[in-house]
């Protein structure tokens, strides 16, 4: 008994010193937004900075010479960056995402004090403390513009109840919590934090997680509902990235509050228990108390590329400087710049401008053409073309469906055997037709001298006559 | 050159616009660092890829007539407006980019591997809907805008998503910008092609001479036929053809054509015509040159 009593004498005067020591520079900084909005504008990037003490008040009065930013792309180190304003207390008065984080384990159906186990007595289970505890908060919450969100948790995350503004969801979520399957009894506290956080990403405007537990962090080894793990620091380090401050309430005697108070206090909460319901019903002014006392700091961003910046701002009050980092988005639509650069790749100018000399070069103009016929057979939407020159020694061509013409058409029943003929003399091409008249620029005629481009209709083919292109002819 | 020609023309043209651009447009992004700030950084690789494709557009036209007229006329308002373009495309691009790409950039972490590359090809489509609109407003047509804005769409998309999905597969590749700019330059010319192909509900086909088998679409309410690199249907290297010898009016459905007072006259299936409507398959003569006229 006596050591005992001893070894507890002195595990407080360690935990008194813990605290004691940790209190003195326990002064916590996050970045609760980035609004990088008018960097294409102006270049400038907004900082929402919220300072806290380890009660999770805000430090007030600090000013510009307090703060120190820095920049530079992800794995760089940062480089200073000049503060361009700096202001204070700045309301946003958007309302506040409030995630609710509740214990469901199996050891939330036991009393306080962690005797009984298997009570029927709902009045001393600590969940009902807890419903309690979420009742008169949410009676606190006047803003509606407010939003109030709530997971259940043990051995995975049991119900999720979305970000709204309707209270009265929240409160049937509560009542319709039920109690754990032995198997599930786990309490996955730091994996579901995490996941908190990431789910409160999408939010915009100021975002707070409360968790409310009874215990300790009681993982199951190889959980399948999270297969990879990120434990508390993994926990802490995204809910400071994401600049969300968490609140803790322990629900029993036995909370694991040397835990729940550091995540509390690394992301800027405050840690309650359960049996101090005067100081519960001030969190929620708390929090708000919080986020009015905002500090927001407007800086010049780099230029260097990067897909994401890493913005890093060291506070400095009296004790140690504390720091805190958050990402913003700076992509640009080209991406990356090349590793280096090489001058090789203008090459591809002469390249192209050769291109481009070629491609003026197709414009099918024919220098030099012999007097030829076209044959335009239209099948379907496709039409053949088929040219037949005329050498200078033809003096009559015939055209025709027959076999023994200079010009055939063949497989149309309406082509006589010979229709026309075509005589050449000197250069001047007269067609005269066999028999019935034939179609020569859609007129009938017996007889015509061909004009270059003069079309011979012959059922449905167009048989064109081209005089040909001597150099005289269309010289500029 | 048929229709369908041009309309590949128009695509090689928008080809050799992304090459011309991609070495200086790699150099400034070398460079960016150096730049004071992210807009200034944006406009001027608007300006320089815009500039390049503005002037590619803005010849082919000229190209196609062979009038040097049109190409350096080309030239200079695929300058102003491919510069215009770039410039309001890329800083628009951007804008947007770093809009949806925070959006995304805020969501849960499996959402932001698929939409941070899509929300760099969104930028792109903007900046290629912007240069699609300069070329297709050099012609104060509002289809020829539509289209334009179709083929920066969805050349900008495929363009921006090739990049993407290079640097994934090939981070060391670095001609992935250059295929990118290719893919872009490409559907905008071809797009711009197609609806010129389609607004035509006319079109012209010489039957012989120099350009034999050139197919001119007829697009505007009044196209001019002559010897003037001026004219729509520019026809140099043909005999007996005044500077503007005839003109055929859209007035419905129908299309008038008359004659402009020419001394050796036009001619539709052979007879002497001052105000003819014309009908599909007639044959014009405008001096030597001899036309097909074609409705669809």
């Amino acid at each position: 008994m006596k050591v005992r009593k001893s070894v507890m004498l002195l595990c407080n005067i360690c935990l008194i010193l813990f605290f004691s020591f940790s209190n003195a520079f326990s002064e916590s900084i996050r970045i609760s937004q980035i609004d990088s909005n008018s960097l294409l504008l102006n270049q400038k990037i907004k900082v929402y900075l919220s300072v806290t003490d380890e009660n999770g008040k805000p430090v007030k009065d600090l000013g510009i010479d307090n703060f120190e930013i820095f920049e530079s792309p992800e794995n760089h180190t940062g480089r200073e960056r000049e503060i361009l304003a700096f202001e204070k207390g700045v309301n946003i008065n958007r309302g506040i995402n409030l995630l609710l984080v509740l214990d469901n384990s199996g050891s939330m159906y036991w009393d306080g004090s962690g005797k009984i186990k298997n009570s029927t007595d709902q009045e001393i289970w600590r969940i009902t403390y807890a419903k309690e505890a979420i009742t008169s908060l949410l009676k606190e919450i006047k803003n509606p513009l407010d939003r109030v969100g709530l997971f259940t948790f043990n051995v995975k995350i049991d119900t999720e109840t979305a970000l709204t503004t309707d209270r009265v969801k929240i409160v049937k979520a509560i009542i319709e919590i039920k109690k754990p399957l032995e198997e599930e009894a786990y309490t996955e506290l730091y994996e579901t934090l995490y996941q908190a956080v990431n789910y409160l990403r999408v939010s915009k405007g100021r975002k707070i997680i409360i968790v409310l537990s009874d215990g300790q962090n009681f993982p199951l080894d190889k959980n399948p509902h999270f297969p990879e793990r990120y434990g508390i620091e993994g926990a802490i380090d995204s809910a400071q990235k994401e600049g969300i401050s968490v609140f803790t309430i322990g629900l029993s005697k036995k909370a694991d509050r040397k835990n729940l108070r550091r995540i509390a206090e690394e992301t800027g909460g405050a840690y309650f228990s359960v049996y101090d319901p005067g100081r519960l019903e001030d969190l929620y002014n708390m929090i708000r108390d919080q986020i009015l006392n905002e500090y927001l700091v407007t800086y010049s961003a780099g230029m260097e590329p990067a897909e994401k910046k890493l913005v890093k701002v060291s506070f400095r009050d009296e004790g140690m400087p504390v720091e805190t980092e958050r990402f913003y988005y700076s992509g640009t639509i080209f991406g990356f710049p090349p590793e280096r650069i090489d001058y090789l790749i203008f090459l591809i100018i002469p390249v192209s401008a050769g291109l481009l000399w070629l491609l003026s070069m197709i414009k099918f103009e024919k220098k030099k053409v012999v007097p030829s016929f076209s044959v335009r057979t239209s099948t379907g939407r496709k039409t053949v073309v088929h040219t037949i020159p005329v050498t200078a020694k033809s003096s009559a061509i015939t055209i025709g469906a027959g076999g023994s013409t200079d010009i055939t058409i063949a497989g149309d029943p309406k082509i006589a055997k010979t229709e026309a003929k075509i005589i050449n003399k000197n250069g001047v091409f007269t067609i005269t037709s066999t028999a019935s008249p034939i179609t020569v620029n859609n007129k009938p005629v017996k007889t015509k001298v061909l004009r270059s481009g003069d079309l011979i209709q012959l059922g449905d083919t167009g048989v064109v006559f081209d005089m040909g292109v001597t150099d005289q002819i269309g010289k500029r | 050159m048929s229709l369908l020609m041009r309309i590949v023309f128009f695509g090689l043209a928008g080809i050799i616009g992304g090459m011309l651009a991609w070495p200086f447009a790699e150099v400034i992004i070398y460079y960016q660092a150096d730049f004071p700030t992210l807009l200034i950084f944006n406009a001027a690789l608007g300006i320089t890829v815009g500039l390049f494709m503005g002037i590619c557009f803005g010849m082919s036209e000229g190209l196609i007539a062979v009038s040097k007229e049109k190409i350096k006329a080309g030239i200079i308002m695929g300058i102003i407006t491919g510069i215009i373009g770039g410039l309001a495309g890329f800083v628009a691009g951007q804008a947007a980019l770093l809009y949806i790409g925070t959006t995304f950039f805020n969501s849960n972490y499996s959402f932001q591997k698929i939409g941070i590359p899509v929300s760099r090809a969104i930028g792109w489509a903007i900046f290629g809907i912007c240069i699609g609109v300069a070329h297709g407003l050099r012609n104060m047509s509002l289809a020829k805008v539509r289209n334009g804005i179709i083929g920066g769409f969805v050349g900008g998309i495929l363009g921006g998503l090739a990049v993407e999905y290079m640097r994934i597969y090939s981070p060391e590749n670095m001609f992935a910008r250059l295929v990118g700019l290719i893919i872009m330059g490409f559907l905008i010319g071809m797009f711009y092609g197609l609806i010129e192909n389609r607004l035509a509900k006319a079109s012209m086909q010489l039957l012989n001479g120099r350009y034999k088998g050139k197919e001119f679409p007829i697009t505007g309410r009044v196209t001019n036929i002559g010897r003037s690199g001026k004219t729509e249907i520019g026809i140099n290297g043909y005999t007996n053809v005044a500077d503007v010898h005839t003109l055929i009016k859209k007035e419905g459905n129908d299309f008038i054509l008359t004659d402009a007072g020419s001394k050796p006259g036009t001619f539709v299936n052979d007879d002497r015509a001052e105000r003819v409507r014309l009908k599909n398959g007639d044959i014009i003569r405008v001096g030597e040159a001899q036309f097909q006229f074609r409705k669809k």
